[in-house]
């Protein structure tokens, strides 16, 4: 028996606590309905952005990826904020919390695993949305030359998988919950995220034009005027997708991992619908953080708001990547610092205030 | 005795109904709900418009005020409306605590009226609080700036020219065309009709350099001896073309046959009016004048200036006193008051029928569908409504457009900003559909589902 | 007096099965429920969890619907507004809205049965003194304990003076005095002609103011009748004597064997715990009892303008 082998248990304990608790928000909070719709109509109204346009000034793809990740950071807001009320507030309130903190619980423990768990929820939805982004700008309109045709042309074969696989999704679900009694919810939730994670792989088998790659190789890539990507050589599997998007939606889910973390703590002492409002709240005035601090002495109220709030034009950069521009990773590495010290701050006060809220 | 036994009933069944709405407006008051909007709608009314910068002139001051902060405070209202009437029942029956209420001889209609009424309160006295707010900002503003007596806000009654309507504009329109063999192929005879009676509404008219228009008008209300009237024309230029434009304006009685001339040459703010006091109209009789005719010269130099484009419907228009400014903005109150009424309604039909947060989803996202969809139909051209791709959102679009048309018809704070006077017409279409027969409907379809639900579960 | 023995609640061939979201059926609770509950009587419904009792209640109130059967409530369907109107309830949890104070809370019931406010606030003052919570009338009941909720809850079932009380658990987390309040109360108001159905998982409860019990297991009526014949054994006699002795005890039981040829048992019979705990707090429970006298002697006063010919219903729609 060594002396620090009781320590190494208890971290251990801690650690499976974290895991279980995080574990089982994750499960409840996907479960719910209100969960699935926010998904659902956050994939749904990227899918279809780009077939509802009615003009059309050659930037198209970029309306539908803005759309894309705003659709992100606004129902990921939404799912966030709600999933921390439900399960810290609603949970105090119903007395799960207090059930859960009289085994060998610590509050810390708990609140952070908490936070986890609708870090996981954020997470899933973010991944959800990222992938329909990505198919919805492949998807829009975009001007190719080809032998037999020079114009706009919408890959709609992609547009439709990206469809079809939520209703795909939604079917299996349906069928598991009347064959095998699953959870319709946490079915549906997870098999939308992996239906376009799917369809996101399987776009690299076909072009724009619907010819397959490992049929027609190069030539059809060329022909199809995607020749940018391999100028010699078989291509078997070349996805069309702007990659470049992936580390600004990273950065978007930096900006919804401090609104879990802000929900969670907000939620320990507010309802759902106080938490909710206040997180809007912050989103409207982190966004104009800017605007807030130009011209604004450190020391008036207008600074004081503008240096404790989160700036979130840190985290929307949209238009970085417009007309092939592209976001450093070492940006995204200070992004995420800056994010992860906004989390621990907003995770402390959460503590403290949950250290003395009464559970009875 | 029939009648008092008929007394007896409705004295029991508003006692039912008051203490529903009693209790729902306490539970607001309660649970800080209330005080949390309060405090937004403040922050609303009171920093708004100090951090919003105008352009320095009273209009623009006066648009800020009316436009900005009373939208943002309705918006505000409506949201907070719309959930909280989802919450009303979906939290009452998902805490069990309505089976205490349902179980006591209540009709579910009783319920209905109640929290419906409870919002309506509520709503009200917000409503009251934020056009009071802002009424007395717009007298601090006045007082402080020094405004001008013209400057200052004002309500008229609004008399616009007296021109075929839209639906007969596009029948002639129609027939021409057909006479002339010129209908557009693949559309439908009700499609070109109601793209012309569309296109009617927001038909600019020219008025070339060296051109003449007049337009006739019967007001509502007669002018009478010592009211003045005013004329107002708005119109674009061509090109929008800064180049300096004169002409002269016309206004004339036809019952006195008596006229007044205006020349004007300040045309940089695109907006035309001028007041003229009824006494230039001669001997006006006791009971007043309706018929005016106002024209417009345009005598600028052909080959230098640009030709006039108004709206006839819209842009040309004679205004006579109706009324304090403080009555229009009790009556835009009441105007938006049954907008929330209605959303109130809403909110409680999907609060039977779902969950607080499903019915909280679906609320809002019907709010978005619909804000949407009435924006589409505005943009939508007809031949991209005919693509295939567009069909479903179009006809989605022209549903909701055609279910929110009268709901959403009236415009209380255009009118406001304009001085115009929310006429009874509006107010009663307002408060008819949104604040009767939609609730009416909405609130037959929640107490049959009501009535069908099952208010307790297998616990 | 209200008319004797006429049927206050009657159920046929009561079914209901509970259904998941794709109409497939997951549980039946209730099995062909056959019970009639007569004006004046006290009921008792016993049974294990998830026998069917508070789903049977649900149905008798409306709550739920039968999948079949049939179900008169005073004569009427359950969903009937002038039956509800006679009706009293205490759920099983009491489900009071924590911002009110037992004031407000019975002012508001009183007001959904259409009580004038003079005759609301009568009615609330003396429910207030019945279950002795006027000191605590204007806190909001957010903040009670348990038994206090219940003591809200039960004043509530009662503001409209019911011909019929249903009460689910009722003396689930109140104190024995509490309990015992309880009992009294109930016997109190079947004196008064009030028919009272009542669950509950404590027997001794049931036994003590019951007339007739139903025994129900996983939704099938198991058993049925007057408590006394349930619990009858008739092949065995019990006497009781006060102040006897041992020896003279001895001589009485050595007689009875040699008389019968069988087996005589001798006992001294213990307190109940119940009344013992009575005893101890003896001084406070009695005030409260004697508090709650007038109350348990006339029942609840009817309204003054009471048009309808029942003693104990108020005027309803």
């Amino acid at each position: 028996m060594f002396p620090h082998d009781g320590q190494s248990r208890a971290r251990g304990l801690a650690l499976k606590q974290t895991a279980a608790i995080a574990r089982a928000t994750l499960v409840e909070a996907i479960q719910q309905p209100v969960a699935f719709l926010i998904l659902l109509s956050a994939v749904m109204t990227t899918l279809l952005v780009p077939v509802f346009q009615f003009h059309r000034f050659g930037e198209d793809g970029r309306l539908a990826r803005d759309s894309g990740l705003a659709c992100m950071l606004v129902f990921g807001l939404v799912l966030a904020a709600g999933t921390a009320g439900r399960t810290v507030s609603g949970e105090i309130t119903c007395g799960t919390a207090a059930a859960a903190l009289g085994k060998p619980v610590r509050r810390v423990t708990f609140l952070l695993a908490k936070a986890l768990g609708v870090l996981a929820v954020t997470m899933l939805f973010w991944l959800g949305v990222l992938c329909a982004t990505l198919l919805a700008e492949r998807g829009s309109a975009h001007f190719i030359s080809h032998i037999e045709y020079t114009g706009y042309v919408m890959d709609v074969i992609t547009l439709v998988l990206g469809v079809a696989g939520v209703a795909v999704a939604l079917l299996v679900a349906a069928a598991r919950h009347y064959y095998g009694r699953r959870r319709f919810g946490v079915s549906a939730f997870v098999g939308v995220v992996l239906s376009q994670v799917l369809v996101v792989l399987a776009t690299g088998f076909y072009n724009r034009l619907g010819q397959l790659y490992p049929l027609l190789g190069e030539a059809a890539c060329l022909d199809s005027g995607a020749g940018h990507a391999h100028a010699a050589g078989w291509v078997f599997y070349h996805p069309e997708l702007n990659l470049r998007v992936i580390p600004v939606a990273l950065l978007v889910l930096f900006a919804l991992a401090i609104f879990a973390a802000l929900a969670t703590a907000l939620a320990t002492r507010l309802p759902t619908g106080p938490t909710l409002a206040i997180c809007a709240g912050v989103l409207l005035l982190g966004l104009a953080g800017d605007s807030l601090l130009i011209g604004a002495p450190f020391w008036s109220v207008r600074g004081l708001v503008a240096g404790l709030l989160p700036d979130l034009q840190n985290f929307w950069l949209c238009d970085a990547v417009a007309r092939g521009g592209r976001i450093a990773w070492r940006y995204v590495g200070a992004a995420a610092l800056y994010a992860l010290t906004c989390c621990v701050l907003f995770l402390g006060a959460g503590c403290l205030a949950f250290r003395e809220r009464d559970l009875g | 005795m029939p009648s008092k036994l008929l007394h007896r009933f409705f004295a029991a069944s508003a006692r039912r109904i008051g203490g529903v709405t009693v209790l729902a407006v306490r539970a607001a008051l309660r649970t800080r709900t209330v005080a949390a909007l309060l405090v937004l709608l403040a922050a609303c009314v009171l920093v708004l418009p100090g951090v919003v910068k105008g352009d320095g002139t009273p209009e623009g001051e006066l648009h800020i005020l009316l436009t900005y902060t009373l939208s943002f405070a309705f918006g505000i209202l409506c949201l907070a409306t719309l959930w909280a009437a989802c919450a009303l029942f979906a939290a009452e029956i998902d805490s069990a605590r309505i089976q205490l209420s349902a179980v006591k001889p209540v009709r579910a209609v009783e319920f209905w009226v109640g929290k419906w009424l409870a919002l309506l309160v509520m709503n009200a006295v917000a409503l009251l609080v934020v056009y009071a707010g802002v009424y007395a900002q717009v007298h601090w503003r006045m007082c402080r700036d020094g405004w001008e007596v013209i400057e200052r806000p004002v309500s008229r009654h609004v008399a616009r020219p007296l021109l075929p309507t839209p639906r007969e504009e596009a029948r002639e329109i129609f027939a021409d065309l057909q006479a002339r063999d010129q209908l557009p192929s693949g559309y439908s005879e009700r499609t070109i009709l109601r793209v012309l009676e569309q296109k009617a509404h927001e038909k600019y008219s020219e008025i070339p350099p060296g051109g003449r228009q007049a337009w006739r008008f019967q007001l509502r209300r007669p002018l009478h001896i010592g009211e003045v009237i005013a004329a107002r024309m708005r119109f674009e230029t061509e090109y929008n073309t800064r180049t300096q434009v004169s002409g002269i304006c016309r206004l004339s009685c036809v019952e006195t046959g008596r006229a007044v001339e205006v020349p004007l040459d300040d045309f940089t703010l695109k907006e035309i009016e001028f007041v003229v006091d009824a006494r230039a109209f001669g001997q006006i009789p006791t009971e007043g004048v309706r018929a005016f005719e106002l024209s417009f010269m345009h005598t600028s130099d052909p080959k230098r200036a640009a030709g006039l484009l108004l709206r006839f419907r819209k842009d040309v228009a004679l205004l006579t006193p109706g009324g304090s400014f403080w009555m229009n903005m009790l009556r835009a109150a009441a105007v938006h008051w049954s907008v929330l009424a209605l959303l109130a309604a809403f909110g409680l039909a999907l609060s039977v029928c779902f969950s607080l947060p499903v019915a909280a989803f679906v609320a809002t996202m019907l709010l978005v569908l619909t804000m949407v969809g009435n924006s589409v139909v505005q943009v939508v051209s007809e031949e991209d409504a005919q693509k295939w791709r567009n069909r479903a959102g179009v006809l989605v679009s022209r549903v909701v457009h055609s279910a929110t048309r009268r709901a959403l018809q009236a415009k209380p704070l255009a009118a406001l900003t304009n001085g115009e006077r929310i006429d009874t017409d509006m107010l009663r279409t307002s408060l008819g559909w949104n604040a009767l027969l939609f609730p009416l409907l909405l609130a037959a379809a929640s107490c049959a589902v009501l009535r069908r639900r099952e208010l307790a579960d297998t616990e | 007096m209200p008319a004797s023995k006429s049927p206050v609640i009657e159920t046929r061939g009561l079914r209901k099965v509970f259904r998941d979201f794709w109409r497939r059926p997951t549980v039946e609770a209730v099995k062909g429920l056959d019970l009639t509950i007569n004006d004046g009587e006290v009921f008792g419904l016993l049974g294990p969890n998830g026998s069917g009792k508070s789903t049977t209640i649900k149905m008798l109130l409306g709550l739920l619907r039968p999948t079949a059967g049939t179900i008169r409530v005073l004569g009427s369907a359950p969903d009937d507004t002038h039956a509800k109107a006679c009706i009293g309830y205490l759920p099983e949890v009491s489900h009071l809205h924590t911002f009110l104070t037992p004031r407000e809370t019975l002012m508001y019931y009183a007001s959904l049965f259409g009580l004038s406010r003079a005759q609301a606030v009568q009615r609330t003052r003396e429910l207030l003194a019945m279950v002795d919570l006027e000191h605590a009338a204007d806190r909001a009941v957010g903040g009670f304990s348990k038994g206090m909720a219940r003591r809200v809850g039960l004043a509530q079932a009662l503001v409209n003076a019911p011909r019929l009380l249903i009460l689910d658990e009722p003396t689930s987390g109140l104190d024995p005095i509490g309990s015992r309040e309880v009992k009294d109360l109930v016997c109190a108001l079947a004196k008064g002609g009030v028919t009272v159905l009542m669950t509950s998982h404590l027997l001794a409860d049931v036994e003590d103011v019951c007339d007739r019990v139903a025994i129900l297991d996983r939704g099938v009526l198991c058993a049925e009748g007057k408590i006394a014949d349930l619990l009858r054994q008739p092949d065995a006699v019990r006497f009781e004597v006060e102040g006897l002795d041992e020896p003279d005890a001895a001589a009485v039981r050595a007689e009875l064997e040699a008389r019968t040829g069988r087996r005589v048992r001798q006992e001294y019979p213990a307190m109940s715990l119940e009344r013992y705990f009575l005893q101890v707090v003896a001084r406070d429970g009695q005030q409260r009892t004697f508090a709650m006298a007038p109350f348990l002697g006339a029942t609840l006063s009817a309204p003054e303008t009471d048009p309808t010919p029942t003693s104990n219903s108020l005027p309803m729609t």
